[in-house]
């Protein structure tokens, strides 16, 4: 290229300044956009990734089914590959604030070192936000609140709520929140699932492993000795992850084999444990009920004995009333004797006086004889008066004789009063004793059977104890991980898509500029070709301005758009990551491509616009263009119309055929506008009905309760497996109880007709995705495993909404 | 556009000496400019022979005509046709750097009596300054043959004068062949040959064996 030709383009770049910056800026701006969004997901996740390694994200945390071992951990130490270790007791439960508020919080429990910052953590460190580090183990730290994590105030107590199945976890319930944390793990504003609760979590709290009352850990924190100077997002790491998950995996098969013996082990100890407990309870219930019984038999004897007793008593007593009343007849009845010989004694002594009295007035008798005879009386009286007293002497003996035996018999009758009592009562005794015993043995009887099937549960639990696993995730399984990931893929989409439409409009820009610039300097063209310049030197011209325009606009662009568009980008992911830096380094691979790209096409465009010119003759050129050629139109024929129109509008309606270019130019551009316009509007017009016709069209229920209580459900569901031919699909199956009771809660509808489908006349409903996973058509057969709905499904003509298979009945 | 065939040239056959000074005349529409475009090798035609020295300028190609007009042509256009934003001297530049064996441009810008105005551009130069420079950027090429069109049809009377007096000097003094296309029959005063083109064939050819010099032709 010649100097001065050097020079008229230099000229012609400051003399059309507009056009070159228009240039200029629209490929700036073509390479600015595509450069950016470029790099704008290799500038997250490299941010990411930096951030993941100044705070040693694990790479991989194991979840253990039943929970992990001093030695397990140690296992994991001692393989080479993993460079940190970070064991953890994990717990989702709920908590209580100081305000009475439940939340669904995960507790982490922490070595105390590292949880009070004597040590730093080896992997997930955290930044302290607000707050300072636990000093006792009565204090927590908590993760920071965003949209879903509560923001707990310091200085607040947490206490956990207990449960049966969490009441024997914790050691220490109620802690004081001192700090706030920020935790890699936890970095994205996201939803992190739980299984309790309200199923997602409010609030995580990191807590001294000592609270816990678990001599295990549930989770394990690991980093790859390898992966920390490999991009977490790229392949190499993603391999490198691979083999060390395969690792993890394959000891975890091992750990879990030996935990398993472990656990296996302590239940059968303790299983025997507990039968040879249960046969000395056995043994010894039999013995205590044996000797109660024998007491009961000995109560009994000893009653029986004392009823004996009793009755002889009673007829010892009858005896002895019988002799007594005997005896006292005998003995009146010898008094009376003696009375009666006492009466005939004193009428013989009466008479002998008489017959004295009388022998002395007849004087029969001498005095002498009749003092012997007085003497005689006198003695006969005096015998009387010792027979009289002697008969009172009698008569009072016997009186109280027979008191006395009264008196005897009376205590006697009432010592058998007592004694009939005290039977009684023995009875009474006896008889709720033996009550008691059989209700004791009932008793004894259930407990012992009660243990007995407890042991035979426990029996079965043991031999159903299943194989401890370890689950083994990657960063895949962290929800912030996995929720930044989607959205870097989001934008690497739009990445893909949008800078397209720049460089096409850069371009175009291009295009329209360069064909104006060449229509303009038509004549230098002539005059050039006239001096013998060939194509290519005229062209260079051109492609000297144009490509001058976009290598600079590319640089510009380069510079603000790696610098920038990230930068953007990253502002609207803030809210959601709250990440410290953002990494924006020149990427010379976009740069050089994007320029590359915007460069050739920009020359290639100016190619295309000066050909026309210089296939021209250059007398041609150095003529004026010639108009093109007005044409009559087909608007012309119909005459009444055409002979109205001004002549304006004639020059008008002949222009739109004349300049055919401008003419598709601009229906072109006004279609594709409209087209965007319309697919914009119907997109949110789409979204926004979608709402409203999955939940007021067809789902009317508000609320949907699991519950065991059987007959409460009023519908069977299970998830299961579709099956036909070689595919398979994850289906969720909805039995109802009454399928005419269906459509109160569901609305199942055919598409795209709209139709409802009654489940009474179409026994089988299933979703279009399904009928498109299965290639499935009404009439098909397909099966389902792992259900409980046995047998071959016949699908009817029908095909409807959503994730889901209804079956009727 | 071509519902209508136009010859624009037909049946023009001229020959022309080495070394002469030719003046083309015609009315408008006679076909000049055609005929100059094609021994020029600006434009083609369909039909016929056109032969400068032993080259068959007729039966160039694209790049053997393009190598040509750098070669052999110098072309002067009524309009001057500079590069409005090159100077006096770079438009002069712009012709010779691509020559062969190309005059000086300073000093044929001297020549042409502007080693005061080179470093002007053409807009701050008058016609015939411009219409001169023009000359000077045809001369530099040092062609074979040096191509008029109209060269004063722009110019006022005097200016047009001075023009023509260094078309003709260049052509005694360097011994060039000059064709120059006018509408103007005086200045067939001063041509060697005359070639009178009408309806786009040659009505007359003639030769003059005195021809005068510029000065003392007044129109």
């Amino acid at each position: 290229m010649s100097r001065a030709y050097f020079k008229s383009i230099l000229r012609s770049v400051r003399e059309s300044l507009a056009r070159f910056l228009a240039i200029f800026a629209i490929v700036a701006l073509g390479v600015g956009f595509l450069a950016g969004l470029w790099s704008t997901t290799p500038d997250m996740h490299l941010s990411l990734d930096s951030y993941y390694d100044q705070q040693q994200m694990a790479d991989v945390f194991i979840k253990a089914t039943h929970g992990l071992t001093e030695d397990d951990i140690a296992a994991l130490a001692g393989l080479p590959s993993v460079a940190h270790l970070l064991p953890a007791k994990v717990v989702d439960t709920l908590v209580a604030t100081t305000d009475n508020r439940r939340l669904t919080a995960r507790l982490y429990g922490l070595p105390w070192a590292q949880l009070s910052g004597d040590q730093p953590l080896p992997v997930n460190r955290w930044q302290l936000v607000a707050g300072r580090l636990p000093q006792t183990p009565q204090e927590c730290l908590v993760e920071q609140g965003d949209s879903y994590l509560e923001s707990l105030e310091l200085g607040s107590t947490l206490s956990i709520v207990t449960e049966a199945d969490n009441a024997d976890l914790f050691a220490t319930t109620q802690f004081t929140v001192v700090g706030v944390v920020a935790n890699p793990f936890y970095f994205a504003n996201e939803r992190e699932p739980s299984n309790v609760g309200k199923g997602r979590l409010e609030a995580v709290i990191y807590i001294a492993d000592s609270c816990y009352d678990l001599d295990l850990y549930t989770d394990a924190y690991l980093t790859n000795s390898q992966a920390a100077q490999l991009m977490t997002f790229s392949a190499a790491y993603e391999e490198q992850l691979e083999d060390f998950v395969a690792e993890l995996e394959q000891l975890g098969e091992e750990r879990s084999r030996l935990r398993y013996a472990q656990i296996h082990g302590e239940g059968q100890a303790e299983l025997d444990q507990a039968r040879a407990d249960l046969a000395a309870a056995e043994q010894e219930a039999a013995q205590e009920l044996a000797s109660a019984w024998q007491d009961i038999l000995d109560a009994r004897q000893e009653l029986s004995e004392a009823r004996e007793e009793l009755d002889r008593g009673r007829a010892d007593l009858a005896a002895a009333r019988t002799a007594l009343a005997q005896e006292k007849a005998q003995a009146e009845a010898q008094l009376a004797q003696t009375e009666q010989e006492l009466m005939q004694a004193r009428q013989e002594l009466e008479q002998g006086e008489q017959s004295l009295a009388a022998a002395l007035e007849a004087g029969l008798i001498g005095p002498e004889q009749a003092a012997v005879w007085r003497q005689e009386l006198d003695q006969g009286w005096e015998q009387y008066r010792t027979g009289v007293a002697a008969l009172e002497g009698a008569k009072t003996a016997l009186a109280q004789e027979m008191a006395a035996a009264e008196a005897r018999l009376a205590q006697a009758a009432r010592q058998l009063e007592q004694g009939e009592r005290d039977y009684d009562e023995g009875r009474r005794q006896l008889a709720s004793g033996e009550a008691d015993y059989w209700q004791a043995r009932a008793e004894v009887e259930q407990e012992l059977e009660q243990a007995r099937l407890d042991l035979e549960d426990a029996a079965r639990q043991l031999d159903e104890l299943e194989m401890p696993s370890w689950y083994v995730l990657d960063r895949n399984a962290n929800v912030s991980y996995a929720s930044f990931t989607m959205n870097t893929e989001k934008v690497q989409a739009i990445a893909t898509v949008f800078p397209v439409f720049f460089m096409l409009v850069a371009a175009l820009v291009s295009l329209a500029s360069m064909t104006r610039m060449i229509e303009e300097e038509r004549t230098q063209i002539g005059i050039m070709k006239a001096l013998g310049y060939g194509r290519w030197a005229i062209m260079e011209k051109y492609m000297g301005y144009c490509g001058l325009a976009s290598l600079a606009g590319s640089i510009v662009g380069l510079l603000v758009g790696f610098r920038y568009i990230p930068v953007v980008i990253w502002q609207v992911f803030a809210t959601m990551y709250p990440l410290p830096t953002l990494y924006t380094p020149f990427r010379w691979p976009f740069a050089i491509v994007a320029t590359l790209g915007a460069v050739l096409l920009t020359l290639l465009v100016t190619i295309y616009a000066c050909n026309r010119a210089l296939q021209e003759k250059p007398a041609m050129l150095m003529r004026p263009r010639p108009p093109k050629a007005g044409k009559r139109i087909l608007l012309e024929k119909i005459k009444p119309l055409w002979s109205r129109l001004s002549f304006s509008h004639k020059a008008t309606a002949r222009n739109l055929f004349r300049y055919k270019k401008h003419f598709y130019m601009t229906v072109l551009g006004v279609a594709g506008c409209t087209a965007l316009l319309v697919t914009g509007f119907g997109l949110q017009d789409s979204i926004g009905s979608l709402g409203h016709t999955q939940f007021s069209e067809l789902m009317h229920y508000d609320l949907s309760i699991d519950c065991s209580v059987l007959g409460f459900t009023a519908f069977y569901g299970e998830r299961a497996t579709a099956h036909r031919g070689e595919s398979d699909a994850p289906v969720t199956v909805f039995v109802p109880h009454t399928p005419a009771d269906w459509p109160q809660f569901i609305t199942l509808r055919e598409r795209p007709s709209g139709d409802s489908l009654d489940l009474a006349t179409y026994p089988v409903v299933i979703s279009e995705t399904l009928a498109r996973a299965l290639g499935l058509k009404a009439g098909d057969q397909f099966s389902l495993e792992d259900s409980e709905v046995r047998g071959q499904l016949c699908l009817y003509p029908s095909v409807s909404l959503s994730g889901c298979l209804w079956a009727g009945g | 556009m071509g519902e209508q065939l136009i010859k624009a040239a037909d049946g023009v056959s001229f020959t022309i000496e080495q070394g002469e000074f030719c003046v083309m005349v015609g009315p408008s529409g006679a076909g000049k400019t055609t005929v100059l475009n094609m021994l020029g090798g600006m434009d083609t035609c369909d039909s016929g022979l056109i032969r400068l020295g032993d080259c068959q300028v007729s039966q160039l190609n694209e790049r053997q005509l393009t190598d040509y007009r750098r070669h052999e042509v110098g072309f002067v256009f009524q309009f001057y046709n500079l590069v409005q934003n090159l100077t006096a001297l770079e438009n002069v530049e712009l012709a010779s750097e691509i020559c062969r064996d190309p005059l000086d441009p300073k000093e044929v810008l001297e020549m042409v009596g502007l080693a005061d105005r080179m470093h002007n551009f053409p807009a701050q130069l008058s016609g015939g300054e411009q219409q001169r420079v023009a000359i000077a950027r045809a001369l530099a090429k040092n062609p074979k043959i040096l191509l008029c069109d109209e060269p004063t049809g722009a110019l006022d009377y005097e200016t047009g004068k001075n023009v023509l007096q260094l078309l003709q000097d260049s052509c005694r003094q360097t011994g060039k062949t000059v064709i120059v296309i006018t509408h103007n029959q005086a200045l067939t005063q001063m041509a060697d040959r005359v070639i009178h083109l009408r309806n786009g064939r040659v009505a007359k050819m003639e030769c003059n064996a005195n021809p005068l010099p510029v000065e003392r032709i007044e129109w």
